[in-house]
């Protein structure tokens, strides 16, 4: 009788921790799910495809690693990272913010923009080159 | 399976049974929350994947009404599929080209003017 007793005791604890296993590898799922897609990347989208629409208007001038210039109804603009935003300048239009390491290049008839928002790495297609003459 | 609950609740105390069933009722909650976001993921993402396909056929009109302003040709273009539609419509006289795209209800209209000189658009008029 005592022995039955022990085992139900320990096959109790053995079920609680398992539980317990399970409950947080749920909990676990559910806050990388809810963190998976937060607002703002919804926001880089949106930021991204203005950056894409504006280059498909626009004519490419040049590409360098840090900057891209671009020639938009006769005016000469510059797309570079400053203080953590993609600006557009002369003047100083915002495209991104919380945005690091932006750099541009040219690889397999694409201009790739790669970098780093809010701390995670992106790479994005901004252009094909089709879109520059 | 609740005569057998109420046996070993009172064969054993059952306090550590009722733990158990009070854990079995979390996860089975935390599942169900699970499941319900998951869901909402999924719609998001659909959403999201629509938007992009549109944006996509949208940069393809923008290509050809710059590419037919390079040439100076300006042919129209209208196609259209099952869940897609591009019309590339050019006026001549007000040296305007009107651009739609529409993705799976999702439709975007932008008028923009053309400049045969610098053989560009641009969204306001100079």
């Amino acid at each position: 009788m005592l022995n039955q007793r022990g085992s139900l005791t320990i096959e109790a604890f053995v079920a609680l921790f398992v539980y317990m296993i399970i409950t947080s590898l749920l909990l676990a799922m559910l806050k990388s799910l809810h963190r998976w897609r937060s607002t703002d990347w919804y926001y880089f989208d949106i930021a991204c495809m203005q950056l894409q629409e504006l280059i498909a208007i626009c004519e490419i001038t040049e590409i360098s690693s840090n900057e891209l210039a671009l020639l938009c109804n006769r005016e000469e603009f510059e797309i570079r990272e400053h203080n953590n935003r993609l600006v557009k300048s002369p003047g100083y239009q915002i495209m991104l913010t919380d945005v690091q390491d932006i750099e541009f290049s040219l690889d397999d008839e694409t201009i790739w923009m790669r970098g780093q928002f809010q701390n995670e790495k992106f790479e994005l297609a901004i252009a094909k080159r089709e879109w520059w003459r | 399976m609740r005569n057998s609950s109420l046996q070993l609740l009172k064969e054993n105390g059952g306090g550590s049974s009722v733990v158990c069933l009070l854990y079995l009722c979390m996860i089975s909650i935390l599942c169900a929350l699970l499941y319900t976001k998951m869901q909402a993921v999924k719609e998001i993402e659909i959403a999201n994947s629509t938007m992009w396909k549109g944006h996509f056929l949208w940069l393809e009109a923008i290509y050809y009404a710059r590419n037919e302003i390079n040439d100076e040709t300006l042919w129209d273009w209208h196609e259209s599929g099952e869940d897609y539609q591009i019309d590339v419509e050019f006026d001549r006289m007000k040296k305007q080209v009107i651009i739609t795209a529409w993705y799976r209800g999702i439709r975007k209209v932008k008028k923009y003017f053309y400049d045969f000189d610098c053989h560009c658009i641009f969204e306001t008029e100079q």
